[in-house]
C-alpha cells in the first residue's frame, strides 16, 4: 500500500516534471524574441518592439491606443487598423468584420494579430493623437430613469482636444457595484425601487473598457479655467434570463463626485462636415441615445463656431420624459433666430401640456415630412443627419429617398440601443 | 490485415463523432462552414496521432498493473491506472501547447488555417475519449495503436467535413421555423450517425 503511494506520487510528479520542462524548452526555443520594427502610418513613427504580443497590446506601450470596446476578445471591431506589410493572413476569426473590399485593403483586428516579424501599419489618424488619462469626476446626475449624466475634468496640464461627435473609451477597474449604492436622483428613485433594479449587481472580473460619445461640445465651460467632458450614459439593465447589468454602463452610474476615472481618447469618424458651404441648410432627425452626438454637433456649430447656416432639428421620443434636454433645445431655439427647433411625441403627452411645450405628435419621419419637407421649396439642397435607434433612422431614410433626397446628402448613424 | 482492420474499425464502424457523440461541442459548432471543419478536422489528427502513441507508452509503462517491473522487480504488484485519467488529461493539455508552438513556428501557414483550433482541441472530449478508449481495447503493439489514431482522426474529421458540407446546402434549403439552426443540426447528425452504423459489418 505504502508503496503504491509513493510510487503514484513519484510517477505523477516526474510525468509533470518532464512534461513542464518540455513545454519550457519547446517554449524557449520556438517562439520569437528579439526587436522587431513596425512601421505606423507610412513613416510618422517607427517604433522598435519586443515581438510576441497582439499587436494591440504592443501599441499600448508605444502610446498608441487603439479603441476597444471588447478588451481584445475579438468580438467589437473597434481596434481596426490597416496591416500592409507583414502579419500574415486574415484570420477566420476577424473575416465577419469587414468587406471583402477591406480585407483586400489589409484590414485586420489589432487584438487579434501577434506581432512576429516587422510590420507596417495605417492607423486612423485619430489614434495617433488619442491619449490614456485619469480625470476627475465634477458631477453625475440623473436626467431621466436610465440616462445619467457624467461630468469629467481633464487632468491639469493635460492637452486633449475634441471635435464634435468623437468618443472615448472609459475604462471599468475590476470591482463591484450594487446598485443599492447608486445615487438616483429623488424623482426617480420610485421607478428603481418599483422596477426592482436596487437588488441588482454588476461584477467587473477584469479592466472593461467602452465606448462613449462626448456630449459636451468643444469649447464648454462647467468649471471654470478646466477643460471638462460630459458624457450621457443609458444604464444596460439585464435583458430577460440574465441576471448581471452592463458592467461600464454601471460603474458609470456608480461614480461619485470627485472619483477618479480612466479614459482614452478622443476617437472617431463622425465629424462634422467641413467644407459644407455656409448657405446649406443642415436638418438633424433623431431620438434616443442619438441625442449625445446631435447636442454636440447643434451646440458646437451655434455655440463654438458661430454659425449662421439655417438648422433644423426634429426630435422624436415616446414621450415628454423621455425627450431628454428638450427644455435646452427649445431655448437655444429662442436665442439663435437660425435654429429651429420640433419636438415630436409619438402620443399627446399629459406633461408636455401641463408644461406648456409644443410639440407635433405621430413619428418623426411623418412630422418631418408633413411640417419640412412639403414646406421647404428644395429640401434636396439640405443636408440630413440622422442618429437615433434603426427603426427610426431607416423610416427616414425611406422616406428621404421617396422625397428625393439623393445618397449623398444623408450621413446615417444607428445607434443600437441596449435594453 | 490486422492493422487496416483497426484502421478501417476505428474509421468508420466506431467512429467518434457519430458512433459515440464524442466532441459534439466543437463538431456542431464549427461545422457552420468547410473551412473552419476542415481546420479543426486536422487539428484533431494532428493531436490525436501525438497523444495516443504517447498515452499509450505511458498507460503501458509506468500506469498499468505491474507496469513498473522494468525498473525493479520489487514493483510488479503495483496498480497506478487510478492515475489515467489525471495523468492523460495532463498529457493532452501539454501537447495541445507543444504542437501549437512549433506549428506555428515551423508550418506557418497551416497554424493559419487551423488558428484558434489547436487551443480549441485541449478541452475537446474527443481526444480523452480515443485515449481511454485506446487502453479499454488493450492494443498491443505500438503499430495498433498508430493504426487506431489515424483511424479514429481520419473518422473525426471525415465527419465533420461531411456535416460541414451538408449544413452548407442546408442553408439553402426550406427547413421548418421550429427546426431552424440548432434543431436540424442534431436531426442530421443522428441520421449521419444511422448511416455509419452501415458499415458494421466491414472487415478485411
Ligand atoms: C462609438 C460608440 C459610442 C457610444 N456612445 C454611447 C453613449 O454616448 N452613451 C451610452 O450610454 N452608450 C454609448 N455606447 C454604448 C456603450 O459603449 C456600451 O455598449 C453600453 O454602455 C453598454 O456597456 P456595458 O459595459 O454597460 O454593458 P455590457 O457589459 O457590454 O453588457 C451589455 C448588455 O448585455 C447584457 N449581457 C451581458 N452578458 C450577457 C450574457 N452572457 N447573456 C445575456 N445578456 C448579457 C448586459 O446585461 C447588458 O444589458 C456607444 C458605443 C459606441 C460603439
Ligand atoms: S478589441 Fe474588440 S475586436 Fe479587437
Amino acid at each position: 500500500m505504502n508503496l503504491t503511494v509513493i510510487l503514484a506520487l513519484a510517477v505523477f510528479l516526474t510525468l509533470m516534471l518532464l512534461l513542464v520542462v518540455m513545454l519550457l524548452f519547446v517554449k524557449t526555443s520556438v517562439t520569437p524574441s528579439g526587436k522587431v520594427s513596425i512601421r505606423i502610418n507610412g513613416g510618422y513613427r517607427t517604433v522598435e518592439v519586443e515581438q510576441g504580443d497582439t499587436l494591440s497590446a504592443t501599441l499600448v506601450q508605444e502610446q498608441v491606443f487603439l479603441p476597444s470596446a471588447c478588451g481584445g476578445k475579438g468580438n467589437c471591431g473597434q481596434c481596426s487598423c490597416r496591416i500592409v506589410e507583414g502579419g500574415g493572413d486574415i484570420l477566420p476569426t476577424e473575416r465577419g468584420f469587414f468587406t471583402p473590399r477591406q480585407i483586400a485593403d489589409k484590414w485586420r483586428l489589432a487584438c487579434q494579430v501577434k506581432v512576429t516579424g516587422d510590420m507596417s501599419i495605417i492607423v486612423p489618424e485619430a489614434v495617433l493623437s488619442a491619449k490614456m488619462l485619469t480625470c476627475e469626476v465634477v458631477y453625475n446626475k440623473s436626467v431621466s430613469k436610465y440616462f445619467k449624466e457624467i461630468c469629467i475634468k481633464i487632468p491639469e496640464g493635460e492637452y486633449f482636444n475634441y471635435h464634435s461627435g468623437e468618443y472615448v473609451l472609459v475604462y471599468a477597474p475590476v470591482g463591484t457595484v450594487n446598485f443599492a449604492d447608486i445615487d438616483i436622483d429623488k424623482q426617480y428613485k420610485w421607478d428603481w425601487k418599483e422596477e426592482n433594479l436596487y437588488s441588482l449587481q454588476m461584477v467587473c472580473r477584469e479592466e472593461t473598457s467602452r465606448a462613449y460619445t462626448v456630449f459636451s461640445y468643444p469649447g464648454e465651460q462647467v468649471v471654470p479655467g478646466a477643460n471638462t467632458l460630459k458624457l450621457l450614459v443609458k444604464i444596460a439593465l439585464p435583458p430577460k434570463g440574465w441576471s448581471h447589468p452592463g458592467i461600464c454602463s454601471s460603474y458609470l452610474f456608480s461614480l461619485r463626485t470627485g472619483d477618479k476615472v480612466k479614459i482614452a481618447g478622443p476617437y472617431g469618424e463622425v465629424l462634422l462636415p467641413e467644407n459644407a458651404p455656409e448657405s446649406q441648410e443642415f436638418v438633424y432627425v433623431g431620438g434616443g441615445a442619438g441625442i449625445s452626438l446631435m447636442r454636440s454637433h447643434i451646440f458646437t456649430l451655434l455655440k463654438s463656431q458661430g454659425s449662421a447656416r439655417k438648422i433644423t432639428f426634429y426630435y422624436g421620443a415616446r414621450s415628454y420624459g423621455e425627450a431628454l434636454y428638450a427644455d435646452d433645445f427649445a431655448a437655444l431655439a429662442r436665442k439663435f433666430p437660425n435654429f429651429t427647433f420640433r419636438l415630436v411625441l409619438d402620443v399627446p403627452d399629459m406633461a408636455a401640456i401641463m408644461n406648456g411645450v409644443d410639440f407635433a405628435q405621430g413619428y418623426v419621419h411623418q412630422a418631418l415630412q408633413e411640417e419640412f419637407i412639403s414646406q421647404h421649396e428644395a429640401p434636396a439642397s439640405c443636408l440630413y443627419f440622422l442618429c437615433g435607434p434603426p427603426a427610426m433612422v431607416k423610416a427616414t431614410k425611406e422616406m428621404l429617398h421617396s422625397s428625393g433626397v439623393s445618397e449623398e446628402s444623408i450621413f446615417c448613424d444607428d445607434i443600437e440601443e441596449v435594453e | 490485415m490486422e492493422l487496416l482492420n483497426i484502421f478501417f474499425k476505428s474509421l468508420f464502424v466506431e467512429n467518434l463523432a457519430l458512433a459515440f457523440f464524442l466532441g459534439m461541442c466543437s463538431f456542431i459548432a464549427v461545422s457552420k462552414n468547410m473551412q473552419t471543419a476542415r481546420g479543426l478536422g486536422f487539428a484533431v489528427i494532428i493531436m490525436l496521432l501525438v497523444t495516443i502513441p504517447l498515452n499509450w507508452a505511458i498507460g503501458r509503462y509506468l500506469l498499468a498493473p505491474g507496469a513498473l517491473k522494468w525498473i525493479s522487480p520489487a514493483f510488479a504488484e503495483v496498480d497506478l491506472s487510478f492515475l489515467t485519467f489525471i495523468v492523460f488529461i495532463a498529457v493532452i493539455a501539454a501537447m495541445t501547447q507543444v504542437v501549437e508552438m512549433v506549428v506555428e513556428k515551423y508550418m506557418p501557414s497551416l497554424h493559419l488555417s487551423l488558428g484558434i483550433f489547436l487551443p480549441l482541441i485541449a478541452v475537446n472530449c474527443a481526444i480523452l475519449g480515443a485515449s481511454l478508449f485506446m487502453q479499454e481495447r488493450a492494443y498491443t503493439g505500438l503499430g495498433q495503436v498508430l493504426a487506431y489514431a489515424a483511424g479514429s482522426g481520419l473518422g473525426w474529421f471525415l465527419a465533420i467535413v461531411s456535416l460541414a458540407a451538408i449544413r452548407e446546402r442546408l442553408r439553402y434549403s426550406d427547413i421548418p421555423r421550429g427546426l431552424q439552426g440548432m434543431g436540424i443540426t442534431f436531426l442530421v447528425v443522428g441520421l449521419m450517425g444511422l448511416a455509419f452504423m452501415g458499415f458494421m459489418g466491414i472487415r478485411f
